[in-house]
């Protein structure tokens, strides 16, 4: 039974759906403002946009992952 | 990137548009030729912002990781727009070229992949955080990535289960990647729409909760948020949060994946692991 209980012991407690609830807003992608952005993922759709908006095209450029860095 | 007005701005004023230029470039032949056509931007540095017309004529470039360098930017480049002054004709993307690039495969689906340092402690940096200038804003930022899932995956958890294939996936390109290579498997089951378990990291164990909702057959819901601690990763600035953690220490970490709005333009950028040969396997 000691043996038992010591093992339960060492078990990770888990998370609970609370902590779960908590962290949840702070990972999500959307809680970023840049994240909500109508980001294109063609230079076409871009191009295209911005004749039909009559706006400029920012670009982000990264290595790897263009928006890695939040 | 988060500041009000910069985001206010590229709202409402310009057309965003992210490129990774090295990795997965999303970039047909033309597309390419319209870049290299100009000072676009293309050819810079591992990490850059510019402004430039529909047309072909750059606007502006610089920005950084600070609000002012970014608005000062964005700024110039609409002093320089003059929107009348644009003429251009836009091809539509040649089919055979976009069938030569890296793209998510029929029927899938994508998960944002994001993760995020739980406490703050005395940074170490890097060249890459600007040798301490920027480490703060490394420390508090979120990583990003995305994860393909297959469609006979994306089925399996539609109708209940787990597939291996997508734990070994998580585990291998995203779970690991934070953890560090002490982490020895996603050790999670399904059941009842939970998904619950842990990773083993060394004699410690990261633990894990999700959970999965469909609906007439088609999976509406997935998310899975994973607590651990995770040591520096040095990836050029990808890393995120991960490049200021010092050398030989963990730090407390979650991890957090989330099924996207497939209509989401950010869902449609390459995964920064896609150019694995063994990517959906």
């Amino acid at each position: 039974m000691r043996i038992l209980a010591a093992a339960l012991a060492l078990l990770p407690a888990g998370l609970t759906d609370a902590e779960f609830q908590k962290l949840r807003p702070e990972l999500r992608l959307k809680s970023r403002g840049w994240a909500s952005l109508p980001w294109r993922a063609t230079l076409t759709d871009a191009r295209e946009s911005a004749l039909r908006e009559k706006k400029p095209v920012f670009m982000m450029v990264d290595t790897g992952n263009p928006i890695g860095f939040a | 990137m988060n500041d009000p007005g910069v985001l206010e701005l590229l709202r409402t004023r310009f057309v965003p548009y992210a490129l990774d230029n090295v990795e997965n470039p999303n970039l047909t032949p033309a597309e390419r030729d319209f870049l290299t056509g100009f000072d676009s931007g293309i050819k810079a540095c591992t990490i850059g912002m510019s402004a430039f017309t529909a047309d072909g004529r750059k606007l502006a470039s610089g920005g950084g990781y600070e609000a002012k360098s970014v608005r000062s930017l964005l700024e110039k480049a609409l002093a320089a727009f003059d929107p009348g002054s644009v003429s251009a004709t836009v091809p539509p993307r040649d089919e055979a070229a976009v069938a030569a690039l890296r793209r998510a495969p029929e029927g899938s689906l994508t998960l944002y992949v994001t993760w995020k340092l739980l406490e703050e402690f005395p940074a170490e940096g890097s060249a890459t955080t600007g040798n301490g200038q920027y480490d703060r804003v490394f420390q508090r930022s979120l990583g990003s990535d995305r994860l393909w899932v297959r469609k006979d995956e994306a089925e399996a958890l539609a109708a209940g289960s787990l597939p291996e294939s997508l734990k070994a996936r998580i585990f291998r390109y995203h779970v690991q990647y934070v953890l560090s290579k002490d982490a020895k498997g996603l050790e999670v089951s399904l059941k009842d729409g939970r998904i619950e378990g842990s990773v083993p990291v060394g004699e410690e164990r990261a633990e894990c909760l999700g959970f999965v909702e469909a609906k007439e057959g088609r999976l509406t819901r997935f998310e899975l948020l994973v607590r651990g601690r995770a040591r520096r990763v040095e990836d050029h600035g990808f890393s995120a949060c991960l490049s200021v953690i010092p050398k030989g220490q963990a730090v407390p970490v979650a991890l957090f994946f989330e099924l996207a709005d497939p209509a989401d333009g950010l869902a449609g950028i390459l995964p920064h692991r896609a150019r694995d040969s063994r990517y959906l396997k």
